[in-house]
């Protein structure tokens, strides 16, 4: 499995707090991104952990004019700057901001006990028969 | 180490199109040699989530984007049965109007006789089990697009598509893991190898070699998901090699092995740009039921529309939602009840497919007139569902109203005045980019798919299409592909 920091997995943590707020951010995040990061594999992957790693460090600055990680702001206010990050004028900032929500979400929901509270089928295991006890 | 083999013919690529052409040589009883980039990804690995498919089966983890000042992701897998894998399998005929333009603007009515298309069709067809999805599969998804075109009285109709008593699980973008859909991987690439052709996957064709002293040939390198990563494959080709990588990577791979005689290989690229809507109801949809792609509405097809419900997983469903935060998180609370439509549109936009090195730019941009008719695809998919019960329709277009709710919104969406930025375009059905002609001042590859003036190696994928099609290119290409197969052997 994938090495992760705790720094890069609290950027994720307060990203995806931001972003869909008391889904997913808990349980076992650092295998889930490990994942997502290997489906992407290395260039995409790295990009994106620089994305995440940016974002949660100079989000607030960017967007808010504050001079604070993305997580030691309030709730509110973690909203506000991904939100403007996601309606930005700039196309390609935009296109950043997509990206952060896709790989959130995504990494969000394929946590259990999320799927289960909202109600959707459980991720399929290729690795295990689909079938039996 | 060098790994070397021999066959009548090499294939490159086992998507549709190279398997339909493995279905012929071998059929014929020449010996075979197929290469894929991709894995062969076994039946019982398929089906895995979102995030296993990204990595297992499409190409860069699904992250194969657009170069240029516009992002649009490229949709294409790479592994065993290439797009065929991930695809919903729907089927059409080439629509007789495209037809017609191929035949009185290019010439293609010798190359493609009509007959030899429909034979090739009635095979199809048969082989692979087209039919309408079943009543019990259309799902929730399926029923907002059918009530709502019944309600405008709209041409409607179930997908046909390749399956065989279909789950309806709506898994298809992961891999059908129980072989019911006909992929390739299910039908006829495990065909073909029963005649006795053999499959290289995990190696990366570099170049192919024109008839020659060392050709025609086909060489390749083994990838890092080998057991044999970095050795070299050579398969030298008694007959000719067959390029059927996808219209983004057979002109690369032309270009890359010094075969673009015209300067036509790699422009006139062209797809199915698509965008999307969601539709919010009071009843439950529940996306995760049903067949991936059940029901089409075609009533808009001859304009170069067409909406297909797709049943998006719902993290991608998600991410597709308006809003962040508290007001995002409400919604995906109540996803049960939200519909999902894909509008891929017949694009008048031309792109270009450039090599450099081993890596691939792909230069699209969608034109004017393309935003205008995806704001009308948009537009009527929100009345679709509006029709349908829907309490809003989410079209997703920046700078727009994030929801629709009653005609004037529709009407104000139709007439928008916005660029292609304001869309999160996907990009599928890619073709157009080694286009056949007689001409080599105006195409890339001649009446048999050889570049103009090459011997021994022949282009049958869907970049020698000199239009795109307007509906889904599956069909379509596998008959191209097995027309122009019959005439090597």
């Amino acid at each position: 499995m994938m090495n992760l920091h705790p720094s890069e997995l609290e950027a994720l943590a307060s990203l995806i707090e931001a972003i869909l707020p008391g889904m997913g951010a808990g349980e076992d995040l650092a295998s889930r991104y490990g994942r997502f990061l290997e489906a992407l594999g290395p260039a995409r992957g790295l990009g994106l952990r620089i994305a995440v790693r940016a974002s949660a460090a100079g989000l607030p600055a960017v967007m808010l004019g504050r001079w604070a990680r993305l997580g030691a702001l309030g709730q509110q206010e973690r909203e506000e700057c991904v939100s403007r990050l996601l309606s930005h004028r700039r196309y390609l900032v935009r296109q950043v901001g997509l990206l952060l929500k896709v790989a959130c979400c995504t990494i969000a929901l394929q946590e259990p006990r999320t799927r289960e509270r909202l109600g959707l089928p459980p991720v399929a295991r290729p690795d295990r028969p689909r079938g039996g006890a | 180490m060098t790994v070397a083999d021999d066959a009548d013919f090499v294939i490159v690529g086992t998507g549709a199109a190279g398997a339909a052409a493995a279905r012929v040589l071998t059929g014929a009883g020449a010996s075979v040699v197929m290469i894929e980039e991709g894995s062969e990804v076994p039946a019982g690995r398929l089906g895995g989530g979102t995030v296993d498919s990204l990595g297992r089966l499409m190409r860069d983890g699904g992250g194969q984007v657009t170069s240029g000042a516009l992002k649009i992701p490229l949709l294409q897998a790479a592994c065993v049965g290439g797009s065929t894998v991930v695809n919903s399998g729907i089927m059409w005929r080439i629509p007789p109007w495209i037809y017609d333009r191929w035949v009185e603007e290019f010439g293609l009515g010798e190359a493609l006789p009509a007959r030899e298309l429909d034979a090739c069709f009635e095979l199809l067809e048969r082989e692979l089990l087209v039919r309408p999805t079943a009543q019990d599969r259309i799902g929730g998804n399926g029923a907002a697009l059918r009530d709502g075109a019944a309600r405008l009285a709209w041409e409607a109709k179930p997908t046909d598509r390749s399956e065989q008593d279909c789950e309806g699980s709506a898994r298809c973008l992961e891999g059908c893991s129980n072989g019911r859909r006909q992929s390739m991987n299910f039908s006829y690439i495990p065909r073909a190898r029963a005649a006795g052709a053999r499959l290289y996957a995990d190696c990366r064709v570099t170049r192919v070699l024109p008839a020659g002293r060392d050709g025609p040939a086909a060489e390749g390198v083994f990838t890092a998901r080998s057991g044999n990563a970095g050795a070299r494959l050579r398969v030298r080709a008694r007959k000719a090699v067959v390029v059927a990588a996808s219209a983004v990577h057979s002109p690369a791979i032309l270009q890359r092995s010094g075969l673009d005689t015209t300067g036509h290989v790699g422009p006139n690229f062209q797809g199915h740009p698509g965008v999307a809507v969601l539709g919010l109801f009071d009843r439950p949809v529940r996306l995760w039921e049903g067949a991936t792609q059940s029901y089409e509405i075609t009533e808009f097809r001859r304009r170069g529309i067409k909406i297909e419900s797709l049943n998006l997983p719902p993290e991608v469903l998600a991410a597709r939602l308006p809003g962040t935060g508290a007001r995002l998180a409400a919604r995906v609370a109540e996803m049960e009840r939200v519909a999902a439509a894909a509008i891929p549109i017949r694009a008048v936009a031309r792109g270009s497919v450039r090599a450099y090195g081993p890596f691939t730019f792909v230069r699209y941009a969608p034109e004017p007139a393309d935003v205008a008719l995806a704001l009308d695809g948009l537009a009527s998919t929100c009345e679709a569902y509006l029709a349908a019960g829907a309490r809003a329709a989410f079209p997703g277009v920046y700078g727009l109203p994030e929801q629709v709710t009653d005609r004037a919104g529709i009407e104000a969406l139709r007439s928008a005045r916005v660029g292609p930025q304001a869309f999160n375009w996907v990009m599928t059905h890619m073709m157009g980019s080694c286009r056949m002609g007689a001409d080599p001042q105006t195409s890339a590859v001649d009446f048999r798919g050889r570049p103009h003036g090459v011997r021994g190696v022949h282009v049958v994928d869907s970049s020698v299409f000199p239009t795109n099609l307007g509906v889904n290119p599956q069909l379509t290409l596998m008959a191209v592909a097995m027309v122009l197969s019959q005439r090597l052997v």
